[in-house]
């Protein structure tokens, strides 16, 4: 049986199938196919318009990194204590060592190699802002009490660096919690128990713990003030001085 | 939400190679379904007579551009973290020649060329051996040219380095390039399928 459009399609020449599968194939009327070709048009006018605003949007707009963190927010991670970790907390980390992570130490180099904290990097200020960390870095900085990591924290913020803390109390903390961790004689349980673990850590690192069995009498660290004769004496023994012999 | 999505421990290296390879199937159907799985319509755009590929090929370039720039822009990717290969001049002017003197000879360049295997052409075929030829070929002679194969390093080019210009004045100049470079095709198209 030969289908009714046969006739039309075959004067054009565009259909050379075998008999068997023209009845298969669905005529395309010239209506349909024009139709097909204005919409095809018509979608490429729309893409070349989208491409076109994009563009120009681009061109003046000018740079695609995106605006800085809102600062609020920062001032919000900071009131909420998001900033940092502790040196305890630190520790844990690098004992379990299953957490992918990178500590800056923003000291001089002279402090750096007397003592840094494994695993640490020394970077300047400089290289950390110039792509010296990643993103996808989960990022600890530290310097001696922690101001300078403050500040690179905060400058690490405002260029939308998500994973960054600080580490609490800088490496002055970290040598007194971590490295030298002392029990005075009258701490309860609960101190001791947190001394136990900072024991354990303090060894691991190669630290010293120590523990203090009594409490010796404490040594006067104010000058004596020297009475009022005494003091006249001084005065006239270095204005002699002075004079010369 | 932050992009890309491997370099920020989304998914692992495991779901990273599945996901890779359902992105090739896709890939590898939308080459077939625009014909570029027959080596004829490849070739005809070295005669002008059809220039799908290159249609294709610069809106895809534009597509991924401008996708780039806004998402980077609305702060869903971070482009300091999207890989960018090393430019040495020299030898990938080079091997681009090559590549290109590959591509008019066999019709294929090595993706459709794969489109063309799984599509059961013969052509296709050859084209892949002689692919693999190339890759072993190269694998040998390698210790041989690595000092060229290193020469002229340029590091981490790209348009905007190169030129100096910022970002989004590149963006709309390769938009404007595409765009123009479409309606010549076209033109070309007319002139020479008559």
């Amino acid at each position: 049986m030969v289908p009714k459009n046969l006739n039309r399609i075959s004067q054009n020449n565009r259909v050379t199938l075998p008999t068997a599968r023209r009845e298969q194939v669905p005529a395309i009327s010239v209506g349909t196919r024009r139709r097909v070709t204005l919409t095809c048009m018509h979608l490429n006018k729309i893409l070349v318009s989208i491409a076109l605003i994009l563009g120009i949007g681009a061109a003046i707009i000018d740079s695609p990194l995106p605006n800085n963190e809102d600062l609020s927010q920062i001032a919000k991670m900071i009131e909420s204590e998001q900033d940092h970790i502790t040196p305890h907390e630190l520790a844990l980390i690098l004992k379990e060592g299953k957490k992918k992570i990178r500590i800056i130490d923003l000291r001089d180099s002279v402090s750096f190699y007397s003592y840094h904290i494994p695993g640490a990097q020394r970077i300047s200020l400089d290289e950390l802002l110039n792509g010296g960390v990643k993103r996808n870095e989960y990022i600890i900085l530290y310097s001696h009490g922690g101001t300078h990591a403050s500040q690179a924290w905060v400058l690490l913020k405002t260029k939308r660096f998500d994973s960054v803390f600080t580490l609490l109390g800088g490496l002055n903390v970290w040598e007194r919690e971590i490295l030298f961790p002392v029990l005075q004689p009258d701490a309860d349980d609960k101190e001791k128990k947190l001394f136990e673990q900072k024991r354990e850590l303090s060894i691991y690192f190669g630290g010293t713990p120590e523990i203090i069995l009594k409490t010796l009498p404490k040594k006067n660290q104010l000058k004596k003030v020297l009475p009022q004769q005494q003091l006249q004496n001084y005065y006239k023994e270095e204005e002699r001085l002075r004079e010369g012999c | 939400m932050n992009a890309p999505f491997f370099q920020f421990g989304m998914f692992d290296l495991e779901s990273a190679l599945i996901i890779a390879f359902f992105i090739g199937i896709g890939f590898g159907f939308f080459l077939e379904q625009a014909g570029f799985g027959s080596g004829m319509k490849l070739a005809g755009q070295f005669y002008f007579r059809d220039l799908t590929v290159f249609k294709v090929m610069f809106t895809a370039i534009i597509t991924a551009m401008l996708g780039l720039f806004w998402l980077s822009w609305l702060g869903f990717l971070d482009l300091s973290l999207v890989k960018v290969l090393p430019t040495y001049f020299v030898p990938q002017l080079i091997g681009g020649l090559i590549f290109g003197v590959g591509f008019v000879m066999g019709g294929y360049c090595p993706g459709t060329c794969c489109v063309a295997v799984v599509t059961g052409r013969m052509d296709g075929w050859i084209h892949l051996l002689g692919m693999f030829a190339g890759i072993f070929f190269f694998g040998e002679i390698y210790p041989f040219i690595e000092g060229w194969y290193n020469s002229t390093p340029m590091g981490e080019t790209t348009l905007v380095s190169l030129f100096n210009l910022p970002y989004g004045t590149m963006v709309f100049m390769i938009v404007a390039v595409a765009l123009l470079g479409f309606y010549g095709a076209e033109k070309l198209e007319q002139n020479f399928s008559k």
